[in-house]
Order: structure tokens, then C-alpha cells, then sequence
């Protein structure tokens, strides 16, 4: 699992005073952001659920059993914060991706569209899968749903991908990892 | 040309540009929600230590009309049947609960400054003869409630509770009690500091119910506030125009607004709730099953659609990061005032036509 902030900097805020809490949660924020952007598609919404997510961070780090919890924590309530905000809009309020066309290359054109076009639940396994490389049984942890389901959806979002895309090419290593997992 | 899906979404994820965090938001956010927490806290300790051991609602209701105390040796007992909460009052609401209280109503004195009236509860509704008052310090982070009674309604040094009630008695040890006239005054031993209790206790003494209640004006919001306490209500009780009835609406104001609007509701007064037929759980009051009213209006129909025309026009909603303040300066036109909550000194002013629902912005 990528790691979102030095682990002393983790147990630093835990035990330390708000000092050391704010200072955690100003290195989090920039991957808090690009995630729930990532999942949600619309920057506003996703200010609102990255900066959600900081204030719970904020209010419960302190009741955290350990620094090692830290990371499923975050990510837990960062796609939760994103949920929500995705539910509390209609889709037609959210611009969905739109606004990185005119900006960014080609390749980063590709993905934007691609998980534009994948339906929310997809989406949201496919990016910790995929970007995050997380594993199955971490996402079924993280989204709080059985590792089966976890398994379907990105079987359904591979399948998904390879008609958007066309050319799309999986890390070879991706399904091994997975097969890997079910096996033990 | 095949493209590795998985590494042209992590570098894309990092090219994304990344706005500034409001550290002194998330930190404004954060004690909101944790006083919140407190609030709900405080509020079932208020409901459940002021009006514990609630008899027998049926019982109390035969008796007694609103609430009634009991001391019984080292207990007490309390009985409702019905309770009023209003949040964050005015002057108003609270002079006109104390003119129609059933006795000369002096209210707490001697508080610290900064400290703040959060809601009241009283009961019955038409003649109170029970009056408990919430009280909030964000500087000192504290909250603490002041109950007072009609000493009429106190029963003191019985040998015998009414039939019913000797199994909801409770130690009178967990309570700090004193008398002002003819008015019992009660405070739980744990909701405040013991130094604070007694400045309290002297103060009231030396004062009368008249000055108690201008001494109390700066404790309350002089705008009503519609939502949870908060640092918007603050400063915008500075600048809000004098002499309107101007309202506050929060974030979850804003999304009820296009509801009322559609079913041609007037706007409900969120701030007040009268609970009746209290029903009675293993001995306990359980308020979450008694009749839940909402009597008061604070915009008419007409204020309401005016709001949703400003939302539409604006493309403001619920997650806007605002909050709106509306008042109506004549019959022709609403005024609303769209403040940021990042910058509560941020405001954009609007007009809306009342025959129209023109909405313009205002220089």
C-alpha cells in the first residue's frame, strides 16, 4: 500500500499536539485531492470530500489505535467522503472530467475518458486497483465489501476498459497479483 | 500504439493541479462538528437530567400540568409531560417566554464573558413553570445548562412521593440548588465548575428580573439563525441590517429550500419544537417517540419561492459553501445576501422582485 505520509509523521500527530496534527494534514491533502478527483470527476465536489476528509482526520486521529491503521483509515474515509458527495448530486450537476480535456496530454485524455465512461462502482475499484495498487482483499477492506465483489468489479471494469480503449494494455503483473491473492 | 492503463493513471493522478487547503478551515470545521458532538451530548443530559426519572407521563399529566420537582430526602424526581426547545433565541423569544412564565422569571447572571445562550426549554408552553437554558463558551470550550423553576412546582422535604414515583428517584447529591423569590434554581454539579456555580448563585441574588434580562441581551443572537452555532453566525450578526427580521440560513436550510418551494410551503421555523405526549420507557421519558411539532414560520411562501429563484438564478445549492441571509427591506423586493463560509466577510448582495422573482445583484 502507498503510503500517504511518513509513518513518525503519522505517530508524531497521533500523540502530538495540533501543531503536528495540521502538519500531517498538509501532506495529506494533496493525495486526499487527486484521489476524490479521481472518483469523483468534478473538482468542487472534490474539494468539498478531500477537505471532509481532512476534518475528520483532524477530529478523530487522536481515537486511532495505531499509526499502522493510518493508511485504510484515510483511504477509507476518502472514498467515503467521495461517495457521498458523488450521491448528494445528480449527475447532470457533476461535469465529469471535462475540464482536464483541454489540458492535459494525450495518454492522461485517454484515462480521464475511460473512467468517465465506467459506472461509479467500477471507477472506484479500478483507481485504487490500478493507480493506488492496492490489493483486492485491501479494497474489499477499504469500500467495506466482500473481496468476491471486488473481484467481479474489476473483472467487469477490465472488460469495460478493453471496448473504451481499445489499444488498452493491463499490467501484466495485475491479474498474477490477484490470482495470487485468491490462492492464499 | 497499446499505452499502460495502469501508469498513464498514476502519472495523470500527478498532474493533476492541486488547490490550496484552508488549514483554518478544516479547523473551524472540525470544532464545529466536535461541538456538535458535545451539543448532543449536553442536550440528553439536559432532557435527561433535568427531566429524569420523568413519571409516568400519563400519571404526570393527571397531576400536574408541565413539569414538577420532587425532593425526597437525598432524591429528587421530576416530572413532564411536555417540553418546548428553541434554539438559538433572540431577545424576543426569550422576553416572551419569561412575560408568560408562571412566576418572576430572574435569569442567570455573573457568566463569563463570551459565554452564549445555545437553546432554551421550557414547559408548558402557554404559562412555563420550568425554564432550563443551555449556555456555550467557545473560548472556554464549555457548555453547561441552568434550570429554573416555579417554586410552586418544587416539592421539598416530603416523607412521600406520589404513588408511581418511588422507583424513579434519583440523588439530589448530583445537584447544586438555591432559591431567587419565588423561583428554584438548579444546576448540575457536573455541567459546571463549582467557582462558577457560586458567582452565579450571588449574582442572581443581588439582581431582578428586569435587569437579569438586559443583562442577558448579549448572550443572545440578535439575527435568527437557522442551523448549528457557528463562526458565519458570528460575524454575520455584525453586519446584518438592523431593524428587519433578518434569517440565517445554513447549508441544510438551502437544500430544503426547492421542497418547501414546490409544495408552496412557507418556510418552517427550524430553531423551535414542541414535544407533547412524552411517552414513558421502563420508567424513563423517551423523547425520540413524542409528538414532534414545529409551530412558527419564518418566511411566507412568497420569501420562499423568491429564495429558489435566487438559487436558480445563481446555480447555488447545498454545496455552495454558503450561507444565505434573507430579510425583506419592503412589500416589492427580498434582499439576500450570499455569504462564503470560508470568508464569512465575503458577501454578495441580491434583490429579488416579489412580483417577478427578478433576481439582481446589488452594488
Amino acid at each position: 500500500m502507498e503510503h500517504w505520509a511518513p509513518g513518525e509523521m503519522v505517530s508524531a500527530a497521533m500523540s502530538g499536539g495540533e501543531a503536528e496534527r495540521e502538519r500531517l494534514i498538509a501532506a495529506i491533502w494533496p493525495r486526499c485531492f487527486r484521489l476524490a478527483l479521481t472518483v469523483i470527476g468534478d473538482r468542487d465536489l472534490a474539494q468539498d470530500a478531500a477537505q471532509e476528509a481532512c476534518v475528520i482526520v483532524h477530529r478523530k486521529l487522536r481515537g486511532l489505535r495505531s499509526a499502522q491503521s493510518f493508511e485504510s483509515w484515510l483511504y477509507r474515509i476518502v472514498m467515503r467522503e467521495a461517495s457521498r458527495a458523488r450521491r448528494r448530486n445528480r449527475p447532470a450537476d457533476v461535469r465529469g472530467y471535462e475540464e482536464f480535456r483541454g489540458e492535459e496530454p494525450a495518454a492522461a485524455i485517454d484515462v480521464w475518458s475511460a473512467l468517465a465512461r465506467l459506472a461509479p462502482e467500477l471507477r472506484d475499484v479500478t483507481v485504487l486497483f490500478y493507480f493506488r495498487d492496492l490489493k483486492s482483499d485491501e479494497i474489499a477492506s477499504i469500500l467495506r465489501i466482500p473481496h468476491a465483489t471486488v473481484r467481479t468489479r474489476l473483472g467487469r471494469a477490465r472488460e469495460r476498459l478493453r471496448a473504451i480503449l481499445g489499444n488498452y494494455l493491463d499490467d501484466p503483473n495485475s491479474e498474477a497479483r490477484e490470482v495470487k491473492q485468491h490462492a492464499l | 500504439m497499446h499505452f499502460d492503463f495502469g501508469a498513464a493513471g498514476k502519472s495523470a493522478m500527478e498532474q493533476i493541479r492541486v488547490p490550496e487547503l484552508s488549514i483554518d478551515l478544516v479547523r473551524m470545521r472540525s470544532r464545529e462538528r466536535s461541538q456538535r458532538g458535545r451539543m448532543r451530548a449536553l442536550l440528553l443530559y439536559a432532557l435527561v437530567s433535568v427531566s429524569l426519572i420523568g413519571v409516568g407521563t400519563g400519571l404526570a399529566a393527571r397531576f400536574y400540568n408541565g413539569v414538577h420537582m420532587w425532593f425526597y430526602g437525598d432524591k429528587f424526581a421530576i416530572a413532564v409531560n411536555s417540553l418546548v426547545i428553541q434554539h438559538n433565541p433572540t431577545l424576543e423569544d426569550l422576553r416572551a417566554v419569561v412575560n408568560r412564565a408562571a412566576f418572576p422569571v430572574v435569569l442567570p447572571v455573573g457568566m463569563p464573558s463570551g459565554t452564549r445562550i445555545d437553546r432554551i426549554m421550557y414547559a408548558p408552553l402557554n404559562h412555563p413553570n420550568s425554564i432550563t437554558i443551555i449556555y456555550g463558551n467557545a473560548r472556554m470550550n464549555t457548555h453547561f445548562g441552568i434550570s429554573l423553576f416555579d417554586s410552586v412546582a418544587v416539592t421539598n422535604g416530603t416523607t412521600g412521593l406520589p404513588s408511581g414515583l418511588t422507583s424513579m428517584v434519583h440523588p439530589a447529591s448530583t445537584l447544586h440548588v438555591w432559591t431567587v423569590g419565588k423561583e428554584t434554581v438548579v444546576a448540575g454539579r457536573q455541567a459546571a465548575q463549582p467557582t462558577q456555580i457560586d458567582e452565579i448563585e450571588g449574582s442572581m441574588m443581588r439582581t431582578s428580573p428586569r435587569a437579569s434580562l438586559e443583562a442577558t441581551e448579549p448572550m443572545l443572537r440578535s439575527i435568527i439563525v437557522e442551523g448549528g452555532p457557528g463562526a458565519v453566525a458570528d460575524a454575520v450578526e455584525r453586519y446584518a441590517p438592523r431593524g428587519y427580521r433578518s434569517v440565517l440560513l445554513d447549508r441544510k436550510y438551502i437544500g430544503w429550500i426547492p421542497w418547501l418551494a414546490k409544495r408552496e410551503k412557507p418556510g418552517p421555523d427550524s430553531r423551535m419544537a414542541i414535544l407533547t405526549a412524552i411517552p414513558t420507557v421502563h420508567g424513563q421519558p423517551d423523547y425520540m417517540k413524542a409528538t414532534v411539532h414545529w409551530p412558527n414560520k419564518i418566511m411566507p411562501k412568497l420569501g420562499v419561492r423568491a429564495v429558489r429563484a435566487f438559487l436558480q438564478a445563481t446555480h447555488t445549492g447545498p454545496a455552495c459553501r454558503c450561507e444565505l441571509l434573507y430579510y425583506r427591506p419592503n412589500r416589492a423586493t427580498f434582499a439576500i445576501w450570499k455569504v462564503s463560509v470560508l470568508d464569512p466577510n465575503r458577501v454578495a448582495k441580491f434583490v429579488v422582485d416579489a412580483k417577478t422573482l427578478a433576481v439582481r445583484a446589488e452594488r
